[in-house]
């Protein structure tokens, strides 16, 4: 499965990478800094799974989600959003932008491979 | 300043002056007075403030010297988030060579287990039908060293759990970083205020967007649950 992460901060694409490789996800994770990046990458590659953070520059994780569910070429691609914002306005307009599962920091690898598992079910 | 016997000198001298003789004395006068006032203004002239601690180069805004780049708030601020980031990047850097130390461990481990368990099946046969013979001391001494092994590997295992839970902790430092940028935002919006007081190139640096909220760890597990819940609405069609 490819997996890509997008997240300014390095050591959250790191965490994250790592923790997928324990849970069994390792096979090929991609990186991206921001959701402009990102939609660059998806441009190119296929994506299995995209993993989110909401807050980044550039390109917001909203604004992301967004353009990735308005784009024919990736807008089936599951999405996981991992960010720091709790409050359920936020996880609600997370889920309407078209975000499949939402995850707050910070998280368990246990938690990131149910998610996994969970989004992976809604695309069978 | 003349004192009041210079003046009365000077008065009389006048009197016994022309007029002509009166104008060229009090020019002279005028001139000297002048250039020692400029002196002695000079001599305690106090030197211009210097904040830009020296060599940094500290920028003039009508007239005020604003403190230098590595004293401004936001910059600061920002240096520390970048900094923390980088020692965080070395840590986990760290922790995956343990890991990958660990790993090998374990494979070593493995690679020796088949040997072993064949030496026991091979003693444990030697022993059943040769009851009385010496080799039974050595067996015990090979059952320790297998208690040994098991006990590597279970001390191995808890060291690649430790780590994988020092790694997961690291996440705290993203966290913190949103919350020193939630910190940036009020300085950003003080600076608004202050105008040029906090001047920094902060504005021409695309930001990510600030953090309403972020979790109390202890409040954490009723989060997830919530989270969960909502999702479960939204699946159900009961948040429109």
């Amino acid at each position: 499965m490819r997996i890509i992460t997008v997240d300014d901060s390095s050591t959250m694409r790191r965490i994250i990478k790592n923790t997928l490789k324990r849970i069994g996800y390792g096979d090929e994770i991609l990186e991206a800094e921001n959701g402009k990046e990102a939609l660059e990458i998806l441009e190119n590659t296929d994506v299995d799974l995209i993993i989110t953070d909401w807050n980044m520059p550039v390109m917001d994780g909203l604004t992301f989600v967004k353009k990735v569910r308005a784009n024919k070429k990736f807008d089936d691609v599951p999405i996981i959003m991992v960010t720091t914002e709790a409050a359920k306005e936020d996880i609600i307009t997370a889920l309407k932008a078209g975000v499949n599962n939402y995850i707050v920091k910070p998280f368990t690898p246990q938690v990131l491979k149910e998610k996994i598992e969970a989004v992976m079910g809604l695309k069978d | 300043m003349a004192d009041q016997s210079e003046i009365d000198a000077l008065l009389e001298e006048l009197s016994k002056k022309d007029s002509e003789e009166l104008s060229s004395i009090m020019d002279s006068y005028e001139e000297k007075d002048e250039s020692e006032i400029q002196d002695k203004a000079m001599e305690h002239k106090p030197e211009k403030a210097d904040f830009s601690g020296g060599d940094v180069e500290a920028e003039k805004l009508e007239g005020v010297r604003l403190p230098p780049k590595e004293h401004r708030v936001i910059d600061r601020l920002d240096e520390i988030n970048k900094e923390s980031e980088e020692k965080v990047n070395k840590l986990f850097e760290k922790l995956e060579a343990i890991s990958s130390e660990v790993d090998e461990v374990e494979q070593l481990i493995e690679n020796i287990k088949p040997y072993v368990n064949k030496h026991k099946e091979f003693m444990d046969f030697f022993v059943e039908h040769f009851p009385k013979s010496s080799i039974k001391k050595n067996y015990e001494y090979f059952k320790n060293i297998i208690d040994i092994l098991n006990e590597i590997e279970n001390r191995v295992n808890t060291i690649r759990d430790n780590t994988f839970d020092a790694m997961d902790i690291l996440q705290f430092q993203d966290i913190t970083r949103q919350k020193i940028e939630r910190v940036i935002s009020v300085i950003k919006a003080l600076h608004e205020y202050l105008n040029s007081w906090f001047a920094s190139d902060y504005e021409r640096t695309p930001r990510a967007r600030v953090a309403h909220t972020i979790v109390d760890e202890s409040e954490k597990d009723k989060v997830d649950q919530e989270v969960e819940e909502i999702i479960k609405q939204m699946q159900r069609g009961e948040i429109k």
